[in-house]
């Protein structure tokens, strides 16, 4: 067959690719692994007034620029898939955006793709999954979490959101005789579950299954004790410091350190690290270099502004919503700057003959796409990493409006898990992602 | 937490009642949750409750997980004479903490750690400014495998070296160096920090409490489930109270070590964890693993954690046992595990324990009983003063976060006593008069030196009520617990502060907010908070919804972000006054005008729907879930019996009900 112009595009942007992934993909064509990057509160896209996306890149499918809200992430621009044009379903609220994010069902009833990766990519690792969080659970709402482990059933389940605990969950060690003394406790523990399981025959019997595969993978991580002994730095990180948003980017950082050691170290293969939650209460000001003062506002330069107030940045641009816009901004570009972190430090690990970023696949979300409108078209999504080869990087695509349950379809087949079909639209694998 | 900018087009006033009474399965949960609520809460109190009422179904057989609270509670009741965080000497704490007076004690500011992983056998030591560039040694820890010392270090700058059998190093653990590079480099700065104390809860490590939107518990049974991450974090800290509890295993454990011992003291302790009799397999099988341990205090740490790790210990039993009619009903053990918990907010005491193997819960008269015993204990105080909290959302103030720019001195010391005096203030209501509506009046607010300057009153010594300047009383409204709350970092909040009064206040469930509504107003320069939400009422599009929310919020202007009386804004005085409408029930045409919070409040306190709605909150904390259609009956009977606005009457109103201890079994 004669290759038509956009194919030879296609292989030529693969041959322009970094050698060691072209490697990667000889060996073997499966993403090792997947990291879900959670956003809060979409970023500066499609105004009300047509204004073009801050965030979305601008140009054509190999031959494009990323603007302002993306820029951070222009080094890894050729690393990454990027998406144009993709639909999270017909409501906009930031609700149904987070029940859906993940689920691609209306009314986020699960599983999510996280829990169905887990359960068969990651079903015999010590973590089948790890949902990390930064700031995630302040306030308790379960409609700020994004997993959903139950099929048919809307139950969300929160993230860990202390580095400390997470660390000491994944690396720590027992001395032999409480370990040999957990074994004890297990034993009686899963005789007192077993036994109310035959009690109770069918009722609350999610609630007991979920307790016992919990229990079932401690057991497996007792058998399997970790080899690694990273260093994550915890410093400044108290009990008190847990909720203060100047504490927001180490807890942050912590966390992504946590995922990618405990990824490096065999722990897990399907993570998810959430950045705050929706209509995040965050005050980024705190921590962010505020931005100038573009109207002139005198004491004003210093108002604070949770980061969804800042997301409503209004209609028109006027001297009074410049400063919530800037701010606005000003946190997108700083979340941006910490997907290029996790990048760089994937980077940075070698495995194989390339890097840990060569193998994985690292999703970036958000549960709204302009945090204005609250739009669910147009989603800011990437993939990076190339996933061994298996997802392509380096473009820009137009999906026409497909479902993001489609990209969930594509993503569970580049780490080779067939799915016929994923919530309520999903009926294929996205076109244009895998390679 | 609440959206902001909120509301329904369809939120049209006049229009009557959300959809109701019909099963609501094909919807999403919280669906069918918010519109039934509505419902059941806009079937106000009296009048109603001689209609007919005809029950479809109960609620469903459960397995309640202990929220945080209950946790506690459940475990402090185990062991009275638990210490939290117990030890010997600083190897029993962990790295960033030692042992003072046997309590693990988070270092304070200055005092650093050095370690040095190496051989047992090195000669390890630290040498620098803060020596006098003597060499101190460190000392080898067998457990942690390292060498290390403490040292408390003064405020400024330190260079140091550590000191290897002879040879000077840069301290691997530190990245930090001098300009030249060749010393380790430590900087202190510890004004202001405050002294650490030891940490005496319990429940720190466990998981969150979920909750759907909408619903003001800690208790929420569907929401909370033990799940991968979590199930380690209940299994370390019934590791953790384990420890503790060997730690002092004598004052524990009464008996001398053997088997007898072990026979008695796990029948008790797992009767009492379990909340009813260990089976005989279950008793067995704890004593064995006991016994299996060759040291008695290891057995001991054993049973403890198994015990607190258990699903019988984690999750509240509502199952029931089977009857002719096919429902189900709580079995004795079942229904004082219910009782004590929701009237007590603790588990089964022995007495009660006892009265459920007597069979003296087995009728609905004699639970009916025992309620009105347990609700003139004190016990039943604390437990409506938590109901009430929680209610309000007024815990809320412990993690609000205030602009440092404007309000730099609303500090955590600000925040504990401005709930501290919220429960004194529903803990002095309880004891008077036990009256909702008493919650809303009185001259005076529950005032310590930190909250003093917030309430405009001169600061008295230790917690206690203070008479607030003439005009600025109103209750639980003008508490700086509810008002900095219910507020942004920088500026009042009308609607947040609305929201309060409509849905946590009167059940009016306003459903989800519209997506793209319209932003919140800037706060601008001379322009008062009120001026700028006037668009949203003047906007037709906002106002259906916004008429209903903004007015009462605007009630609190007089009180600022952080809960601070205001007289002006910007110069201008400030105007709280607004048409409070559809005060019981969205559908009514019952309204007041209002001008300031104590206006409000005492609206409030006369109101109808209040009392109802704080018996929908009783029972939705009774049952640990938003109400469905299924609970109409239950909710009537509740809005009747709580009519009056007896707090305690709540309780009793509930357990009255024939769906108490009734639950449906699944076909």
């Amino acid at each position: 067959m004669r290759p038509t112009r956009r194919r030879l595009l296609q292989s030529l942007g693969a041959a322009a690719l970094l050698g060691r992934t072209r490697v990667a993909r000889a060996s073997g064509g499966l993403a090792k692994r997947v990291i879900f990057f959670y956003v809060p509160d979409g970023v500066v896209g499609v105004s009300e007034a047509g204004e073009p996306s801050e965030w979305h890149p601008v140009g054509t499918e190999y031959d494009f620029t990323l603007p302002h809200n993306s820029a951070p992430l222009a080094p890894w621009k050729d690393r990454c898939l990027w998406l144009d044009n993709l639909s999270l379903g017909t409501e906009d609220s930031h609700e149904e955006g987070a029940r859906m994010l993940l689920t691609g069902q209306f009314g986020g009833f699960g599983p999510s793709i996280d829990q169905v990766l887990a359960r068969t990519v990651g079903a015999s690792d010590p973590w089948p999954l790890l949902y990390l969080g930064a700031q995630s659970t302040i306030g308790e709402e379960a409609h700020h979490w994004m997993s959903f482990p139950l099929d048919g059933e809307h139950l969300s389940v929160q993230p860990q959101d202390d580095p400390r605990r997470a660390f000491e969950q994944l690396f720590g060690s027992m001395d032999p005789g409480p370990l040999r003394r957990r074994q004890s406790v297990l034993d009686l523990v899963n005789a007192d579950l077993a036994e109310l399981r035959g009690r109770l025959g069918t009722v609350e019997r999610s609630r007991l299954d979920l307790h016992t595969d919990a229990l079932r993978e401690v057991e497996q991580r007792l058998g399997s004790l970790p080899t690694c002994d990273p260093a994550v730095d915890l410093d400044g990180i108290s009990d008190g410091a847990l909720l203060e948003p100047e504490t927001f980017p180490a807890l942050l950082r912590a966390q992504t350190e946590n995922m990618l050691l405990a990824m490096a170290c065999g722990l897990t293969r399907v993570g998810f690290l959430q950045a705050s939650h929706h209509t995040s209460l965050l005050l980024m000001g705190r921590f962010v270099t505020p931005p100038e003062d573009p109207a002139g506002w005198g004491r004003f330069a210093d108002a604070e502004y949770e980061q969804h107030v800042a997301s409503h940045y209004g209609l028109i641009r006027d001297p009074v919503t410049e400063a919530r816009f800037a701010h606005y901004r000003a946190g997108r570009v700083w979340y941006a700057e910490q997907e290029a972190y996790l990048l760089s430090r994937l980077e940075e690990i070698p495995e194989g003959d390339g890097s840990m970023l060569d193998h994985t696949i690292v999703v970036r979300v958000s549960e709204v796409s302009d945090g204005q409108t609250h739009t669910h078209q147009k989603m800011p999504f990437y993939l990076a990493g190339g996933g061994a080869g298996s997802v392509r990087s380096g473009v820009f695509v137009d999906t026409a409006g497909a479902d993001c349950a489609e990209l969930w379809i594509a993503v569970a087949r580049a780490m080779g898990v067939e799915l016929s079909s994923f919530g309520d639209r999903g009926a294929q694998a996205l076109p244009g992602v895998l390679a | 937490m609440w959206l902001l900018f909120v509301l329904l087009s369809a939120c049209t006033i006049g229009s009557g009642n959300s959809p109701s009474g019909s099963s609501t399965e094909a919807e999403p949960p919280w669906g069918s949750e918010t519109i039934a609520g509505t419902s059941g809460t806009a079937s106000t109190p009296s009048g109603s409750t001689d209609a007919p009422c005809v029950v479809e179904s109960f609620p469903p057989q459960q397995l309640r997980l202990l929220s945080r609270l209950e946790y506690d509670r459940s475990v402090r009741a185990l062991f009275p004479e638990l210490r939290v965080g117990v030890c010997g000497d600083d190897m029993d704490c962990d790295g960033a903490s030692s042992c003072v007076a046997e309590r693990c004690t988070p270092d304070p500011c200055g005092l650093r750690t050095f370690t040095f992983a190496g051989e047992p056998e090195a000669t390890v030591g630290v040498s620098g400014t803060f020596t006098d560039w003597e060499v101190w040694d460190l000392s080898w820890s067998a457990e942690l495998r390292q060498h290390r010392t403490k040292l408390a270090l003064d405020d400024g700058v330190h260079d140091y070296l550590l000191v290897v059998d002879g040879v000077e190093q840069l301290d691997p653990e530190n990245p930090e160096v001098d300009e030249s590079g060749d010393f380790s480099r430590l900087v202190i700065d510890c004004v202001d920090a405050p002294q650490p104390e030891p940490s005496d809860s319990l429940t720190d490590d466990l998981p969150r409490d979920g909750r759907p939107a909408g619903y003001p518990f800690s208790n929420h049974v569907e929401s909370r489930r033990v799940t991968g991450l979590q199930v380690e974090l209940y299994l370390d800290t019934a590791a953790a109270i384990a420890r503790d509890v060997v730690f002092d295993v004598d004052r524990h454990v009464s008996c001398p070590p053997g088997p007898a011992c072990a026979d008695a003291w796990v029948a008790d302790l797992g009767r009492r964890a379990f909340r009813r009799d260990l089976t005989d397999t279950e008793h067995d099988r704890y004593v064995a693993a006991l016994l299996d341990e060759p040291e008695w205090s290891n057995g001991v740490d054993v049973v403890v954690q198994a015990l607190l790790s258990s699903p019988a210990f984690l999750y509240r039993s509502e199952i029931g046992e089977l009857q002719p009619d096919g429902t189900s009903r709580l079995d004795g053990h079942e229904t004082a595990t219910l009782l004590a918990y929701t009237l007590w907010g603790e588990p089964p005491d022995l007495p009660l324990l006892d009265a459920a193997a007597a069979g003296e819960l087995d009728s609905d008269e004699g639970a009916r009983e025992w309620a009105e015993r347990m609700s003139a204990d004190p016990r039943s105080r604390e437990a409506a003063i938590d109901f009430v909290i929680e209610w309000l959302g007024a815990d809320g103030v412990l993690e609000v976060v205030k602009s440092d720019a404007v309000h730099a001195d609303f500090d955590d010391a600000v925040r504990a006593s401005a709930l501290a005096g919220l429960r004194a203030r529903v803990g002095h209501v309880l004891d008077g008069t036990g009256l909702l509506q008493d919650l809303f009046t009185g001259p005076e607010a529950w005032v310590d030196r930190h909250t003093a300057p917030l309430y405009g009153v001169p600061a008295p010594s230790e917690l206690e009520p203070v008479v607030l300047p003439p005009g600025q009383e109103g209750g639980i409204l003008r508490d700086v617990a509810i008002a900095a709350t219910y507020a942004h970092a920088d500026q009042s909040s009308p609607i947040h502060r609305g929201l309060l009064v409509r849905q946590r206040l009167l059940c009016q469930d306003l459903g989800e907010p519209p997506p793209a509504a319209a932003d919140a107003p800037e706060v601008e320069e001379g322009v008062t908070t009120r001026e700028r939400f006037a668009a949203h009422t003047a906007d037709p599009a906002c106002a259906g919804c916004h008429i209903l929310i903004d007015e009462p919020g605007f009630a609190f202007e007089h009180l600022d972000a952080v809960g601070a009386w205001r007289d002006t804004e910007f110069g201008v005085p400030i105007d709280a006054t607004g048409d409070v409408i559809a005060l019981e029930g969205l559908g009514s045409g019952v309204e007041a005008s209002v001008d300031g919070v104590a206006d409000l409040a005492a609206v409030l306190a006369d109101t109808d729907a209040v009392r109802a709605c704080a018996a929908t909150q009783a029972w939705r904390f009774a049952v640990g879930r938003l109400e469905s259609a299924d609970d109409a009956c239950a909710l009537q009977g509740m809005h009747a019996a709580a009519a009056d606005g007896d707090l305690r009457g709540l309780w009793l109103a509930a357990v009255a009900s024939p769906h108490f201890r009734t639950r449906q079994v699944p076909e």
